[in-house]
């Protein structure tokens, strides 16, 4: 996809190159230091955390941080309602989040990459079809759908996955169907189908790596998605419930004690928000660097 | 132009085919509809002469045809909540959506596109970075912290205004301030972007070459232009404010369509929440529906076939 000859100089590549230098102040560094630790923690997060997460404790409830009269040094964030250390509880949160995000985007990918490719070559009565649940699904937001779902089945992580996948899946078709169509006037598509190539062949090996690239974006920024949409999701109740200890089901608790423990949901919530601006980031400064077809949003 | 409403009238109407045919889906994906229809601590006897009422024992097919006629002849079902029409209870609720809504909208659209000419007309300076640093991060922000963030400031804290409830002007601000954040920073892109792709058009270098001020260019002739696809998002977002509308009016109590679907999820009123998910989705589709064809209008250039 990249190429090492030296473009022309025309303002298209300027402002391209300008676009990827403000985007990260020249660095893809900034995503990468924000979504670090949530990968690592959700990773080897038994081996990271100070205290259980779910360990109770009474006599050490609603510890404020450190910095603050009351503190303690043990408790680098804070308590909750229940004594849990809120440090251990968000790493803990980096695990389900990064679980969510990962299932969900990956098979929300590979349907909707697949059900895309095959409207737009086949095109027919497949495209039709395709288009029209594309509309039904871009007329209900995401957070509807799920109450719709998770009034039927009755919340929880099965919720959560069934819906993001069900709202993800619409934009990978949407947009891989546009790509495949460019695709398939291309000369050496044209050629393979000429010299009797099976279908198969022609989509794993011509189409399939020249749609990486744009999948490998979505996926990214999708990433960033789901976690505000899971997030979102188990906020109102419909998603991961106690005692787990989702960011989500963190800010939740956390209103409750807005004006006796802000730092519940202040650090829940920057930990969604950071994670989730690493991921948009990174989506972003992909694009720039592999300049698919995805129009800016 | 007669040809295309039409055709798009067609499309929109399989399109809320296929919301209904979703809705029921979703019912039957649960196993038992009665379960879902009726309170939890229903009889036996109660369950048994609902599923004779409602023809439940009939093949799916017929089931969902049964369904179709039901809703497209107006009957929507009774709130299990409320004991009454479940479409009665959604009126109810929908001015005080139509305003947190619009208002929020009002303010993304005005202060979304504002600042992103300004920022596309300072390309590359401090004001166009910091905006451009501001409206991803506002992008990546949960829109249900935000809120918390802000009872905590100016509620808790401050003191300035109210935490919840609907009651005059300052109790609109948080929540329609909020809200507005997510479509803000799409419209705020999508305007910078697609100035900066007018700015390069031919016609705009012809004017440059004649000696047009940069400024008339901007205002009198890019802005024209750049602004087509910053409508076609627009009502793409009006989706994403009403998702936001439900987790904002939960937070600040706001007595909405929102949160009324998601006490009614809380009290398993499942027959509001269809009606309400049918009623939406049927909104918006009209809406975008009314959005392209003022494209038509407008744009003189934009022939559909």
């Amino acid at each position: 996809m990249t190429t090492t000859d030296a473009p022309p100089l025309t303002s298209p590549t300027l402002r391209r190159a300008k676009r990827r230098l403000t985007t990260l102040f020249g660095l893809p560094i900034i995503p990468v230091l924000l979504l670090a630790p949530m990968v690592i923690c959700g990773l080897f997060g038994p081996w990271i955390w100070p205290h259980d997460p779910l360990g109770i404790s009474f006599g050490i409830r609603l510890l404020p941080p450190p910095w603050l009269e009351g503190g303690n040094w043990s408790y680098i964030l804070g308590t909750d309602q229940f004594g849990r250390d809120l440090f251990s509880r968000l790493i803990e949160g980096a695990r389900i989040a990064l679980i969510v995000s990962t299932v969900s985007v990956s098979v929300a990918a590979v349907i909707g990459t697949a059900v895309g490719m095959m409207a737009g070559y086949y095109g027919g009565v497949i495209d039709m079809i395709l288009m029209r649940i594309v509309d039904v699904k871009m007329s209900i937001p995401p957070v509807l759908l799920t109450i719709l779902i998770g009034a039927a089945l009755g919340g929880g992580l099965a919720t959560i996955l069934i819906s993001i996948i069900l709202v993800f899946w619409a934009d990978y078709a949407r947009v891989i169907r546009g790509e495949t169509l460019a695709l398939k006037r291309t000369g050496y598509v044209q050629l393979a189908k000429v010299a009797n190539v099976s279908d198969r062949r022609i989509f794993l090996r011509h189409l399939l790596p020249n749609l990486a690239p744009t999948c490998i974006v979505l996926m990214t920024l999708q990433f960033g998605a789901s976690l505000v949409i899971e997030a979102a999701i188990t906020f109102i109740g419909l998603g991961i419930q106690p005692p787990a200890s989702a960011w989500g089901l963190l800010v939740a608790d956390g209103r409750t004690y807005l004006s006796t423990a802000w730092w519940i949901p202040t650090f829940a919530g920057l930990a969604i928000a950071l994670t989730a601006l690493g991921a948009n980031l990174l989506g972003d400064w992909l694009r720039d660097y592999f300049d698919p077809k995805l129009k800016k949003r | 132009m007669l040809n295309y409403i039409l055709k798009r009238l067609g499309l929109a109407a399989i399109t809320i085919f296929g919301v209904l045919l979703l809705i029921f889906i979703a019912a039957r994906a649960s196993g038992d509809v009665t379960l879902l229809m009726l309170p939890q601590d229903a009889t036996d006897e109660m369950i048994a002469a609902f599923r004779a009422q409602h023809g439940l024992d009939q093949p799916v097919i017929v089931q969902f045809w049964q369904f179709l006629m039901g809703m497209l002849g107006g009957d929507f079902g009774t709130s299990l909540r409320y004991q009454r029409p479940a479409i009665e209870v959604i009126l109810q609720r929908l001015p005080a959506t139509l305003e947190l809504t619009l208002s929020a909208f009002g303010l993304a659209l005005v202060l979304g596109v504002t600042l992103g000419m300004l920022s596309a007309y300072w390309r590359g300076s401090v004001f166009d970075r910091v905006i451009r640093v501001v409206a991803i991060m506002l992008q990546s922000m949960p829109g249900f912290w935000l809120a918390i963030m802000a009872i905590l400031v100016f509620a808790v804290t401050l003191g300035w205004l109210p935490t919840s409830g609907r009651n005059g002007f300052l109790s609109l601000i948080m929540p329609a301030v909020t809200l507005a954040t997510f479509p803000l920073s799409g419209i705020l892109r999508m305007t910078r972007s697609s100035i900066l792709e007018t700015i390069e058009s031919e016609y705009v270098k012809f004017l440059r070459i004649k000696g047009v001020p940069e400024s008339t260019i901007l205002w009198r002739h890019a802005l024209r232009n750049a602004l087509i696809p910053v409508i076609a998002l627009c009502g793409l977002q009006l989706g994403n404010l009403m998702g936001g509308a439900v987790i904002t009016e939960t937070i600040f109590n706001w007595p909405g369509l929102g949160s009324l679907m998601i006490e009614s999820f809380v009290s398993r009123d499942y027959p509001v929440i269809q009606v309400g998910v049918l009623f939406i989705a049927t909104m918006l589709i009209l809406l975008n529906l009314a959005v392209d064809l003022l494209f038509c209008v407008v744009d003189p250039r934009i022939r559909y076939a």
